[in-house]
């Protein structure tokens, strides 16, 4: 690893010595480095290839996640650069530093929004969401953010800056890399910008929240909430104590009656969105697992008698989260998850637990080593991030 | 490819594992694959294969590689872009024999099909279930679902449901290699990047997919289908805008020009009306409440850009007849010309009229007429020109007025293509939205997957000295669905 005074020496021979920081607490590298031009950031890569130096891309740091350590940071926040909107287009190419909330302000403006709702804090940026593929409530209608983008902007394993996709709400031109680059957590390259297309912002919103007195009666409620003859923007299931099914209706408020008539009487309504993802309680083991939506009933079961477990579920998708405090429940839901044929990744654990992100590996993970190693040739971003070499 | 002796021997080989009828290498029999949806520069193959499961594929595979011969997957042959042809010579992979849908399961939402099986089929079969296959390309009652998976195919409908790619869970694939790979899986969000999203849409060049695990799409609740008549195209593309820009997504927005309408009624007598400029076919779907909302919404724009007529279908007869009018309309062009030409380019929505007046001007310029038919509320148009392919100069033109569009389309900020794929056709105008660099990075992944180059050579890239292909010279298409 190289000392710190000849790495400190080494950024200031390509970047301004304000753009430079000594290590930060909680952003595992020597040196978070801030560029403010695209340039500084092709700069920096060409001295990663030349001295062989690794960089762990970012915008605020808050999704980095990482057990690895990194000899510099790359964040993308203070790029001087601005969104650019087309409101009648409903487009909007982002650079990747821009808080997700300052874009959404931005868009509501003109009612329009990136159909995305992860759980966010006011730094969280677009290219930390992106780059984790995060997702919230709309999921279970608007998909992730590949569904989602049309367009990114990154610079790529040798410095140059390169594009794929289009800022056009259709189009097959080429290979769509924008694909991997999402979910990819900066492992082939920095993202720029991205292209997003928008929807439109539902002018009311329902909200309701069921109270269930079994896992069976919720996921009849959250299938009959699927199925209403109405803009379902988002089913929930979660448990902590209880099962809860919240749905989010994009609609007047004369959609609750019908919610009442067909699914139950005994629902609280309010006027937000569902916001589940941000309720349940983070524990010391945090994991994301997909199940095929046959099994998610099975593997429901075999999990809701965990104490402590605290559980957000996406049943019309097959997506859950769960946090939990033992290592122990770790690998039971992994043998769970697995034998149902899906998969998972552990999102957050102990400083001192040390099991890899994926515990079932995915298909394809030698090709995924093939594309690292052509695309970042030189082994210079976010190394072994995903694990599995990648 | 080129000498007798070299075939025998690969047919020799492939004889070890295929029966006698599942090789053609007579010429009277290739001939049906000398092209797809192109048709002035053919190819025969110099061998058309017809595996009937994945082990027969790869085994096909390795044989080629052994003999160090080109080949490629092919579908219904439906498609626009030359994707599907052998342009170098080799082995065609003829997959109409992988047909079967393997499995439908309505609890996880999902079919498991083979590459061969028709689009409608799988919508047909699950319709009752009160599910269909969203991708809804105008070919879809003969193209197969491998070739939308390789184009990324699209339709009228992806407005609202989006393209292939949003569809397809998982793959099961020969790799160039010959090894038998599955990517994706039953549920979303497989650890990793993303292979099936890079295969999907990749034309053929990075493997063969075999088995496909398509998600199924639940049937709308409620339908209604608007027929908006226009005494201008510019007057229909604002309302198109206005849509869009209302905050309404249609499950469809089609533009269908004058010519188009003529063709459309000398054909088929639906009744559109042959003195309008334009019409826009406009379909919603959703909750019924909704869609009273929406249905008036748009009925307002409509009325405030200068529409003519506005006319709901009253029945599902009447707008299976609008449909039809929409979906058949461009084989009813060949009852207004003798040969057309058709593109594929997108444009920013806002950017509609633009390009329309634009195009019309640009085939003015070279003589000749320009049709559009458009999936206008995704910005993507389908000029069609019209011309005589016994005149060269004609032919000429008809090549030059789709360059300068498809220019034109990128200039405005739009791309080459938005559901055909760029195959042949377009390779050569590639550099047009991609730097260098750009390209260099999409042919690192070809790299990984096809480092060979025999699978599916010379498509989407532009000739290079650093390939060797010989040039191909621009090709037309024969028309075919859009």
């Amino acid at each position: 690893m190289t000392s710190p005074e000849k790495l400190q020496s080494r950024l200031e021979s390509v970047l301004n010595s304000e753009e430079i920081q000594s290590a930060t607490s909680g952003i595992p590298a020597q040196f978070t480095v801030y560029p403010e031009n695209r340039q500084h950031i092709c700069e920096l890569v060409k001295l990663a290839v030349a001295d062989g130096l690794t960089l762990i891309p970012m915008g605020s740091g808050s999704r980095i996640n990482s057990a690895g350590e990194f000899d510099i940071a790359v964040s993308t926040s203070k790029l001087n650069e601005q969104m650019e909107h087309s409101p009648a287009d409903m487009v909007a190419t982002i650079p990747t530093g821009t808080a997700f909330t300052t874009a959404q302000s931005a868009l509501r403006k003109h009612h329009q929004r990136i159909a995305l709702d992860p759980p966010v804090n006011d730094s969280s940026t677009i290219g930390g969401i992106v780059s984790t593929n995060d997702w919230g409530t709309l999921r279970h209608r608007y998909g992730t953010a590949k569904n989602s983008i049309l367009a990114t902007t990154i610079v790529k394993g040798d410095g140059k800056i390169v594009k794929a996709g289009a800022k056009v709400v259709k189009n097959v031109s080429g290979y769509d890399l924008n694909k991997l680059y999402i979910g990819a957590r900066g492992s082939l390259g920095i993202l720029l910008d991205v292209t997003f297309r928008l929807h439109p912002l539902p002018e009311q919103i329902q909200t309701g929240t069921i109270r269930c007195d079994s896992l069976d009666e919720a996921l009849l409620a959250a299938s009959t909430c699927s199925r209403l003859p109405l803009n379902v923007e988002s089913v929930e299931l979660t448990k902590s104590s209880d099962w809860e099914v919240t749905v989010t209706i994009a609609g007047s408020s004369e959609t609750i009656k019908i919610v009442e008539e067909s699914v139950a009487e005994n629902v609280s309504w309010n006027s937000e969105s569902g916001k589940s993802t941000t309720k349940h309680k983070v524990g010391i083991y945090y994991v994301k697992a997909s199940i095929p939506k046959s099994k998610l009933k099975l593997f429901l079961k075999s999990v809701s008698y965990f104490d402590s477990l605290s559980l957000w579920s996406l049943p019309n998708v097959g997506v859950c989260r769960l946090s939990f405090e033992d290592a122990v429940q770790l690998t039971r839901i992994s043998a769970s998850v697995e034998s149902s044929g899906g998969f998972m990744e552990v999102e957050q654990q102990p400083a001192n637990s040390h099991f890899p992100r994926w515990l079932i590996t995915p298909p394809g993970l030698e090709w995924m080593r093939r594309i690292k190693s052509v695309l970042d040739p030189h082994g210079i971003f976010a190394p072994g991030i995903l694990g599995e070499d990648l | 490819m080129s000498k007798p002796s070299d075939n025998s021997q690969l047919i020799r080989n492939f004889s070890e594992i295929l029966g006698s009828e599942q090789i053609l290498t007579d010429p009277a029999d290739r001939i049906v694959y000398e092209c797809d949806g192109l048709v002035l520069n053919k190819r025969m193959p110099d061998v058309v294969v017809l595996p009937r499961t994945t082990e027969e594929i790869a085994a096909i595979v390795k044989i080629c590689n052994q003999h160090d011969v080109p080949y490629l997957a092919r579908g219904a042959g439906t498609g626009l872009s030359g994707g599907a042809v052998a342009y170098n010579g080799g082995v065609i992979l003829q997959l109409s024999r992988m047909n079967q849908i393997l499995e439908i399961d309505y609890d996880d939402e999902i079919a498991v099909v083979q590459p061969g099986v028709v689009n409608i089929q799988l919508s047909d079969l699950t319709t009752e279930a009160g599910y269909h296959f969203a991708p809804d390309p105008s070919s879809q009652k003969a193209c197969t679902i491998g070739g939308n998976v390789a184009e990324n195919a699209g339709g009228p409908h992806t407005l609202k449901y989006g393209v292939t790619t949003d569809h397809i869970l998982g793959l099961t694939m020969v790799m160039p290699d010959g090894s038998v790979e599955t990517f994706g899986g039953r549920c979303e969000d497989i650890p990793g990047y993303d292979l099936v999203g890079l295969m999907v849409g990749s034309e053929g060049t990075l493997g063969i997919v075999t088995e496909i695990t398509a998600r199924l799409t639940m049937n709308p609740k409620t339908v209604q289908t608007f027929l908006a008549v226009y005494d201008s195209i510019e007057a229909a593309s604002r309302a198109i805008t206005q849509i869009i820009a209302s905050g309404i997504i249609p499950a469809a927005l089609e533009l269908i020009d004058s010519l188009v309408i003529e063709a459309v009624e000398k054909h088929m007598k639906l009744g559109f009306p042959t003195d309008a400029e334009a019409v826009l076919l406009i379909e919603i779907d959703g909750a019924p409440q909704q869609l009273a909302d929406e249905a008036e919404q748009i009925e307002k724009i409509c009325q405030e850009s200068g529409v003519r007529k506005f006319k709901k279908a009253r029945d599902e007869q009447e707008r299976q007849n609008l449909w039809r009018g929409r979906k058949e309309s461009v084989g009813a062009l060949g009852k207004i010309t003798q040969a057309f030409y058709t593109n594929d380019g997108v444009v920013p929505r806002s950017k509609l009229p633009e390009i329309v007046r634009r195009d019309i001007e640009i085939g003015k310029k070279y003589g000749l007429r320009v049709a559009h038919l458009c999936h206008a509320g995704d910005g993507n148009i389908h000029p069609i020109i019209l011309y005589n392919p016994d005149e060269e100069q004609e032919v000429k033109a008809a090549l030059a007025v789709s360059e300068e569009i498809l220019k034109t389309c990128v200039e405005l900020g739009g791309s080459l293509t938005g559901e055909h794929g760029i195959g042949t056709e377009k390779r050569e105008t590639f550099g047009l939205m991609f730097s260098d660099d750009d390209q260099e990075q999409m042919m690192r992944i070809r790299t990984v997957f096809n480092p060979d180059e025999l699978l599916n050579p010379g498509k989407i890239f532009p000739i290079g000295a650093r390939c060797g292909e010989a040039k191909i010279n621009k090709t037309i298409s024969r028309g075919g669905w859009l």
